[in-house]
């Protein structure tokens, strides 16, 4: 029921307004108007003793709304949504009305100007709380339990934190064991951390906790509901013995994608990539890591002892992975103070475009520059050139060093080592798919905002971390995975979350069910349902819905509105504004 | 005095239409404020419906870019625009009555210069629509 | 005051990580202080112009973040605030001393306004501004500051105000003039004591021997000649003579010197209605001697007995020897004073009041003050109360020979155009110069200097070091020229310059203003550099001197941008197209190491460089603005809060370690101290989101493993 019996309090801000403003005009001139029954001129309404005479007021004049003309929103609308609660009043019946920084302080050399502005400005706020409803915050019951989807060492310590928080966590993993990328790696960059038994620590770790579940050559299949209540079928490829596929159906509060990326594998003739003595990034780390105890680097048996790195291979490039893929190069750098750890006379040439060991992976760089490694940069408009000699004999790689004024330097190698980037998974479109997950131009999942929130997605309740987002070191995908445990855990450690009452609202009395809002609605929060004859209705979830109001300009019956903000309100509000 | 409605957000234009006012900015007196979420909701009837009842002109603070409900929040506060724009000349009004700008939270001088321009514009628009 | 609050996390520093860390928590339903040692939260990126890679605007992202922290049901917010202590407590949680710096402003009262600030007589560098330009000493952080509330800074009392034994606020005086504010010099002078004009030419002026600009240069600020200077200004302009109250006791001193008029003075001051018996003799005592010795001109003091007179005080020449009591009774007096300590032995009775000490020197002047201010309180509340007594120390030091030379020489009128001169040396000391301006502007009587730091006693389980970096001070590299060239600035300078609440309101170079047409951004300044004690790259410079660029290149669409640069590290999401776009758009990439910078004859600026392409070896430039992409630096002061052993590792740049390996990130090797974004080392933004939900995660899981057990 719309406010009739409205108080509105005019405050002079010790002279920031009223030096500019007659408030005791204002009051006089919207005495008697419509709906307003006290009208009143206060010194500081903030204060602590004009707060108090104003609940004294509220509840003495049995007020139903109020109308508070002062300064700005962003300073003292809590504090008024506050007073109005403690007076017993929906927080959601009060107006603040700006007749500081939007009248009193811009319009300082017009007095009965700005005093006539201010008028109007709280008419259109009495209209406003003539026309508001009490609201009530949207509270959504949360299922204590997480879908995680990837079990790379992002995933497993997402699932950890969940699992310590005490959320039931279901764990899938696609392959069919668990690690990922970092799962097969036996020096991780900067410190030489073995990956294979951080993941192996991890997971004993996750055996501890009895409220993980793994399950691996797994995928995801099938997602419905919404934040912090999803139900979602998982589909288990068969085991040994098995001939049929298992498909479990889960109830979770929110769903995390962990899914990672893979390395970036060069096209047949890329740099020579085919060719004996061509490698990636990837195949040449497997070599020191398979070889972790011999004193010399071999390849295919013989001794190396000069080695050709070649950066930016798959990434930056002009079209297709524009960008950088960010760990390569403090990867590559690392792997030849490995070079040269085992074996000091390896000469190592390393051809770069920019070096980005960025901030303390700097060391690293220093590093290898002090042992001697050479770094000769090229222009992306002459990349090297990779010539093959014949019959397994050495191999000439080709570059104009950009340091000594362009000459062509030749430089033959036993081993050149392509410096591969991260490319998103093709598996990925799978979850995409299901989740409706938006990838962006580099064809990674993309979160909402980078900034305000980076592991977030347009799904409400679908979180991204690890290289899914983008690539990473294995640090960085711990961190985002984390990052995405933490806001899954924000929303179901309290069982509930209470969101903004103010979401888009159907009058199934104008809806016609023409379905403009359901495509206007960027965050899938509009359906078609039916009402009770079958004809088809708009119907709101209200927990998707981030009350944005995209659909109400599309909706042609003016069906819908966003609580608060409804139509009949912003209409008299401009009337209100009109009234001289 | 040329009477103007301004749509602005919550979260986006009006912190900077604030702003004028905590910097003592002067912008024509004509000039009232309705706030709502996100700019992409504006609906063009309440546009016309200004327009209908007495302002002179309908000025959208949009959040542009800065908005953090929509990625193409510019691009559908546009298509309010040009729709409310349809509107105004069925109605037999002159579209140039109805502008919007990208304002941010900190934009106080676009939003001062803006408004003292769309006030001139719609004072010169209404000397037109005097001589015919 | 002390207060205790027990929280489930303390989270240290209110920027971008800490706000985040804190409403996440906050949201998963854990209790949480935030502490920012600034009046506002906001950190480094509320300051900043448009932010990487995306071009959008930092406040618009920041200041809904801001309002949801400090709105935030289960998060309380201190700014203005710091942790002196932490130690564990017997349980394992911690115990943790957070002080509230006292703001002189009650926040309860402020409506930000800023009204104070537009009266304020102090300039300090502006922290939010980089130095660039100049706030107040009572100042609102910035305009989207959170919450809104005017701060004063004040460093303790002014050595100047702290030796006046008149207890005159010596620092606002000078600081009024300083403003050319005359009449508001005067009468704040008059609040404290009288006598303005003959204290201007008899004080022995303990002020000036405490002057710290004299401590530094030999020449202290010429205060007494100021004073003097406002002397003449009043006989000149005169002044409001409108007695401060009136009130209804009446009280009678009995004596013509400086003692009883002071006394007279603050009496009247207080509301009573003084009555001196002047007994046959001339209103000025020993001052009169002084006139006569011409030390002090006779209509200096004259305005000055007129001004004490103004007050409401009143004069009656009644015979030498009437008994006090018949004066007492005639008269309707509920009190009597007399000045000279002999007479007074006559009768020693309730109701009269005397000196122990006959205090009638000219060059006591300062000290009689001193003594009448303090007698006049017992003696205001023994006319409200009846309580008989005066305190004992306001005669301390001056029972023996008080040797003071005679003043002398310098008793020259001065202009108010030559005291605002000798003003303008002031150093502000203690910044607040107490002038009070604020008091007398504020519409909401909300600036209270009777404010103390208040203790808060704060149990926690956790705590998140979120503290941040500092800017690398590039002073250090003194053949970049920053100290000595003012066209060289630094990159947060460029920021501010480029931000919408810009200081000048245009990209400007500081020597003369003009608008730079061919710019210089130097990257790794302080990074990459063994010489300046930073061999790690500092991971934000390249993307905000990119941002930088393409921002200039808007505003200012006919200038030319260069960045010099070792190595391009745009290697985030986005990044390497942002990049790109930078290029494309005309910037000027030259991978070259600078050397030094040097000035041209017009304040154009050649940059030597190593050039590391095209034709190499040392190179010459040319540039009108040259910025500092200055690197970022560990602030870890926070550690000296931690007693015992627990002090959390520091890495060998001194940022905050994460102990545990590379599938722990924030945490530290002190168990239930953890530590999030920038605070761990150079991150920008993204990172430190993400970084920071990273820690408040391992926080949750930390607190419910412990809650268990």
């Amino acid at each position: 029921m719309a406010s009739q019996k409205i108080g509105v309090f005019v405050c002079r801000c010790g002279g920031n307004i009223s030096d500019y403003v007659d408030v005791e005009k204002v009051v006089e001139s919207i005495k008697g108007v419509e709906g307003v029954k006290i009208a009143r001129v206060n010194m500081f309404s903030c204060s602590d003793s004009a707060q108090e005479e104003m609940i004294g007021l509220i509840k003495r004049e049995g007020l139903d709304g109020i109308v508070i003309a002062s300064c700005s929103p962003k300073l003292h609308l809590n504090t008024f949504r506050q007073m109005a609660q403690r007076a017993g009043l929906n927080p959601y019946q009060y107006t603040q009305v700006n007749i500081r920084e939007q009248c009193s302080w811009t319009h300082t050399h017009d007095r009965d100007g700005a005093t006539q502005k201010a008028t109007r400005l709280v008419r259109a706020g009495i209209e406003a709380t003539r026309h508001s409803e009490p609201l009530h915050p949207i509270e959504v019951v949360t299922r204590p339990s997480v879908l995680v989807v990837g079990a790379g060492i992002g995933g497993l310590r997402a699932a950890i934190a969940l699992g310590e928080m005490g959320l039931t966590v279901h764990l899938l993993e696609k392959a069919d064991r668990p690690g990922g990328l970092v799962g097969t790696r036996k020096a991780l960059f900067p410190t030489g951390a073995d990956g294979t038994s951080e993941i192996d620590s991890l997971l004993q770790r996750i055996h501890t906790l009895q409220n993980i579940s793994l399950y691996t050559n797994a995928s995801l299949v099938k997602k419905e509901g919404s934040i912090g209540d999803f139900s979602v079928s998982i589909r288990v490829e068969p085991k040994d013995g098995q001939d049929r596929a298992d498909t479990i159906q889960l109830n979770v509060g929110a769903i995390l994608v962990t899914t990672g990326a893979t390395p970036y594998v060069p096209k047949e003739g890329e740099y020579g990539y085919g060719a004996k003595g061509i490698v990636t990034l990837r195949e040449f780390l497997d070599l020191l890591d398979s070889s972790r105890d011999s004193d010399g680097i071999y390849y295919e048996g013989k001794r190396v002892r000069r080695i050709t790195y070649i950066y930016c291979v798959g990434s930056r490039q002009k079209e297709g992975h524009t960008y950088c893929s960010r760990f390569c190069c403090s990867s590559a750098i690392f792997a030849s103070l490995e070079v040269h750890k085992r074996s000091p006379d390896v000469l190592q040439y390393h051809l770069y475009r920019d070096i980005r060991t960025y901030g303390s992976l700097e060391a690293l760089y220093q590093r290898a520059l002090d042992q001697g490694s050479l770094f000769i940069r090229f222009s992306p408009d002459s990349p090297p050139k990779v010539e093959c000699g014949h019959n397994g004999g050495g191999i000439k790689v080709l570059v104009k060093d950009l340091l000594t004024s362009k000459r062509e330097l030749e430089i033959s190698s036993d081993l050149v080592v392509l410096v591969t980037g991260l490319v998103p998974r093709v598996e990925q479109q799978e979850v995409q798919d299901v989740l409706k997950l938006p990838v962006g131009i580099d064809g990674f999942f993309n979160e909402i905002h980078p900034k305000l929130r980076p592991v977030e997605t347009v799904v409400a309740g679908v979180y991204i971390g690890g290289c899914a987002q983008g690539p990473k070191n294995a640090q960085e995908s711990v961190e985002s995975s984390l990052g995405a445990a933490a806001k899954a855990g924000s929303i179901l450690l309290k069982g509930k979350v209470e969101l903004e009452p103010f979401v888009a609202e159907v009058d199934e009395g104008l809806c016609d069910g023409c379905g403009q809002c359901v495509e206007a609605c960027p965050y899938d929060a509009i359906t078609m349902g039916q009402r009770s004859d079958g004809t088809p209705v708009a119907v709101v979830n209200t927990r998707l819905c981030k009350g944005e109001g995209a659909c109400v300009p599309v909706c042609p019956k003016e069906a819908l509105e966003i609580r608060g903000y409804g139509h009949e309100k912003i209409r008299s509000m401009i009337r209100g504004l009109l009234t001289e | 005095m040329a009477r103007i409605l301004v749509f602005s957000t919550n979260n986006i234009s009006d912190p900077g239409i604030d702003l004028c006012g905590s910097n003592h900015m002067d912008y024509p007196l004509g000039v009232s404020v309705i706030s709502v979420p996100c700019s992409s909701g504006i609906d063009p009837r309440w546009i016309l419906y200004a327009l209908e009842h007495g302002f002179d002109g309908v000025f959208v603070a949009a959040d542009g870019t800065d908005c953090s409900y929509l990625q193409d929040c510019t691009t559908r506060t546009g298509k309010v625009i040009r729709e409310a724009q349809e509107l105004a000349k069925g109605a037999g009004l002159d579209p140039r009555r109805i502008k919007m700008a990208a304002i941010c939270s900190v934009c106080s001088e676009a939003f001062q210069n803006h408004m003292k321009k769309f006030d001139q514009a719609l004072e010169e628009l209404r000397g037109e629509g005097n001589e015919d | 005051m002390k207060t205790r609050l027990q929280v489930d996390c303390l989270v240290v520093g209110g920027g971008i990580s800490g706000m985040e860390s804190a409403i996440t928590l906050g949201d998963m339903g854990f209790d949480v202080l935030l502490v920012e040692k600034e009046a506002s939260i906001g950190g480094k990126m509320i300051l900043l112009s448009k932010v990487f890679p995306t071009l959008d605007c930092s406040s618009c992202i920041s200041t809904p973040k801001m309002a949801s922290t400090y709105n935030h049901p289960k998060v309380t917010s201190f700014t203005y605030s710091e942790v002196r202590s932490i130690k564990r407590g017997p349980n394992g949680a911690f115990e943790a001393k957070v002080i509230k710096r006292p703001t002189f402003v009650d926040p309860e009262r402020c409506t930000g306004c800023g009204q104070c600030e537009k009266v304020c007589t102090v300039a300090r560098p502006d922290q939010f501004n980089d130095g660039l330009i100049a706030r107040r000493a009572i100042y609102i952080p910035f305009p989207q500051a959170v919450p809104k509330k005017a701060v004063v800074e004040k460093k303790g009392v002014s050595p100047c105000t702290r030796s006046c034994p008149a207890g005159i606020s010596v620092h606002g005086m000078v600081a009024l003039v300083r403003n050319g504010r005359f009449d508001r010099a005067y009468s704040r002078h008059l609040e404290d004591a009288p006598f303005v004009g003959s204290l201007g030419h008899l004080c022995p002026a303990y002020c000036e021997m405490k002057c710290t600009q004299g401590k530094k240069s030999k020449i202290p600020v010429g205060i007494k000649g100021i004073e003097r200077a406002l002397g003449y200004w009043h006989l000149k302009n005169g002044g409001d003579k409108t007695p401060s109250k009136s009130g209804e006791k009446r009280f009678g001193i009995v004596g013509v010197g400086p003692l009883a008029l002071s006394l007279a003075y603050f009496l009247a001051q207080k509301g009573v209605r003084p009555l001196i018996f002047t007994q046959g003799k001339r209103l000025g005592g020993s001052l009169l001697d002084a006139v006569e010795k011409g030390l002090l001109p006779k209509e200096i003091l004259e305005d000055d007995i007129n001004t004490i007179l103004a007050q409401g005080v009143e004069q009656k020449d009644s015979p030498e020897n009437t008994p006090f009591d018949a004066l007492l009774e005639q008269n309707g007096l509920e009190g009597l004073f007399i000045e000279d300590p002999v007479r007074a032995k006559e009768s020693e009775r309730e109701r009269i009041f005397s000196s122990p000490l006959k205090l009638d020197e000219p060059h006591l002047l300062p000290h009689i003050i001193g003594v009448a201010r303090k007698i006049s309180g017992p003696i205001e509340k023994f006319l409200e109360k009846g309580e008989y007594s005066l305190p004992e120390d306001a005669f301390k030091g001056l029972e023996g020979e008080i040797s003071i030379q005679e003043p002398q020489g310098h008793n020259e009128e001065l202009l108010p155009e030559e005291a605002q001169g000798l003003a303008s040396r002031c150093l502000d000391c203690a910044v607040c110069s107490q002038c009070h301006e604020c008091m007398k502007a504020c519409p909401a009587n909300a600036i209270d200097f009777s404010m103390e730091p208040e203790e808060v006693s704060v149990t926690t389980k956790t705590i998140i070091i979120a503290t941040g970096f500092s800017l690398f001070d590039p002073s250090k590299k003194p053949l970049l020229g920053y100290d000595r060239l003012p066209n060289v600035i630094t990159a947060m300078q460029m920021d501010r310059l480029l931000a919408p609440t810009r200081p000048y309101n245009a990209v400007l170079r500081p020597s003369d203003g003009k608008v730079p047409g061919n710019i210089a951004i130097v990257l790794c300044a302080g990074s990459r550099d063994r010489t300046a004690g930073n061999t790690w790259c500092s991971r934000i410079c390249c993307m905000y001197s990119i941002k930088q660029a393409q921002l200039i290149m808007g505003a200012l669409p006919i200038a030319n941008v260069t960045i010099y640069y070792i190595d391009i590290r745009a290697f985030g999401k986005g990044y390497e197209e942002f990049f790109q776009q930078a290029k494309a758009m005309g910037t000027n990439f030259v991978k070259g190491k600078v050397a030094r910078i040097e000035p041209t004859a017009n304040d154009d600026l050649y940059i030597y460089y190593e050039d590391m392409e095209r034709k190499g070896g040392l190179r010459r430039q040319k540039h009108d603005l040259v910025v500092l992409a200055v690197g970022a630096m560990a602030s870890p002061q926070l550690r000296k809060a931690f007693m015992g052993d627990d002090a959390p590792d520091v890495d060998e740049m001194a940022f905050f370690s994460q102990s545990k390996g590379l599938s722990e990130p924030g945490v530290t090797n002190i168990e239930g101290v953890f530590v999030a974004g920038s605070a761990t080392g150079p991150r920008d933004i993204p990172d430190c989101v993400v970084h920071a939900n990273a820690c408040a995660a391992q926080v949750a899981s930390y607190l419910k493993k412990t809650e268990k057990g």
